[in-house]
């Protein structure tokens, strides 16, 4: 019995980081559906919900003007929820330039900002960014050239994580993220990505309908409702959005839980997901979204199964999961160290 | 080479930390719906 739980969660483990991925692959391999992408120009509404974004606001919304898009077809709305930090003062000053600016004196967050915002959209196609990350000049027309393809309901860009000295970064963080985009690629490939980036992504208006108040991942549960109605979600690598990797592992972290606290609301809003003939990226969303719900627990159950198991080839594995965890133990250290010399 | 060390080190630590994440994402989610926190406090950082 004992070995069986070792066994499965060492698959599972594996299969989630490995396994899955080489079944991507061999799937891209054998069914690919390429994108029909076609330069054009349809009407934008560029939709970015802010909260205190005071000393992003400005330098966001001249990153919008200065797109390569025609501006009588780019429409940028700012939908602020309840900023008391001057955000308002500092956008308001762009309404004679053309910029729509939605003000909800009450917090409401994220999602509810984001519904107000596309309220006012007249575009054929409406994009979301955030006030953080810098667009690229290409970014939008990249997106909206792939709508020319019909099956296409949702576009998401890719979010170039930059460090210190403004080169894509390839530390811990930066890996992980670019391992990420890799297996979006391949999921776009095949049919569709089990959710967008949030700093960057565009949907057909007329498949939009507003999010349930205190979604925390709208970039997740808009193009997963566009999948679910029968249209694709893919990713395009050639539109991009600049950020910079979070200094600390300590503050990805806090990210990271943020967005996995998501993912058990989404799968608790959205059950429908988890029903294979409902959902036609089923196997991607739960190998993908599912299985890193529960990697830790395999992680434990093959810790404490391999602790009743110290023959052989188990005595190694033990050495090694020992060895892992003490290393991490020094990585623990180390980083705080760096945090007070830093502080 | 120090920086390399310095990330090989922080490799296992930020493998561990990010598989902690789940429990956490699993604790918040089951104390926020009980205690209604599913509004703006909960998105503060989106």
């Amino acid at each position: 019995m004992v070995e069986i739980l070792f066994w499965a969660a060492f698959t599972c483990i594996v299969y989630v980081y490995v396994g899955y991925p080489l079944l991507l692959m061999l799937w891209r391999k054998l069914l690919r559906r390429p994108v029909r992408k076609q330069y054009q120009e349809l009407s934008v509404s560029l939709v970015i919900a802010m909260h205190n974004e005071r000393k992003n606001a400005q330098a966001k919304i001249q990153n919008c003007f200065d797109l390569d898009y025609p501006t009588d077809k780019l429409h940028v709305i700012v939908s602020l929820d309840a900023p008391t930090d001057g955000t308002d003062a500092a956008v308001l000053k762009y309404t004679e330039q053309g910029v729509d600016v939605v003000y909800c004196p009450v917090r409401r967050g994220k999602a509810e900002a984001l519904n107000c915002g596309v309220a006012v959209a007249r575009g054929e196609i409406v994009m979301f960014a955030d006030a953080e990350q810098r667009l690229e000049r290409s970014a939008v027309r990249e997106l909206v050239a792939n709508f020319a393809d019909e099956s296409v309901g949702a576009v998401s860009g890719a979010l170039v994580l930059l460090d210190a000295q403004a080169k894509e970064a390839t530390d811990g963080v930066g890996l992980y993220w670019r391992y990420e985009k890799k297996l979006r690629a391949m999921e776009s490939d095949i049919h569709s990505v089990p959710g967008a980036t949030g700093a960057i992504y565009a949907i057909r208006r007329e498949l939009f309908t507003p999010l349930p108040t205190g979604t925390i991942l709208d970039d997740v549960v808009v193009p997963m409702r566009i999948v679910l109605g029968g249209k694709r979600a893919i990713f395009d690598p050639s539109a991009r959005a600049y950020g910079a990797v979070t200094q600390s592992p300590d503050m990805e972290y806090e990210k990271k839980k943020r967005t996995l606290t998501g993912n058990y609301q989404l799968f608790a809003e959205m059950p429908e997901l988890l029903v294979p003939w409902h959902n036609p990226i089923f196997v991607q969303l739960v190998s993908h979204k599912v299985g890193r719900l529960i990697v830790p627990y395999c992680l434990a159950v093959l810790f404490i199964s391999n602790l009743f198991l110290l023959d052989g080839l188990y005595r190694v594995a033990l050495v090694l999961q020992v060895t892992w965890y003490i290393m991490a133990c020094v990585g623990w250290f180390v980083s705080q160290r760096r945090e007070v010399s830093r502080a | 080479m120090k920086r390399t060390l310095l990330k090989v080190i922080l490799i296992p630590y930020i493998f561990v930390l990010m598989n902690w994440a789940p429990v956490a994402g699993l604790y918040y989610f089951a104390r926020g719906r009980s205690l209604g926190i599913w509004g703006p406090v909960a998105v503060r950082h989106t």
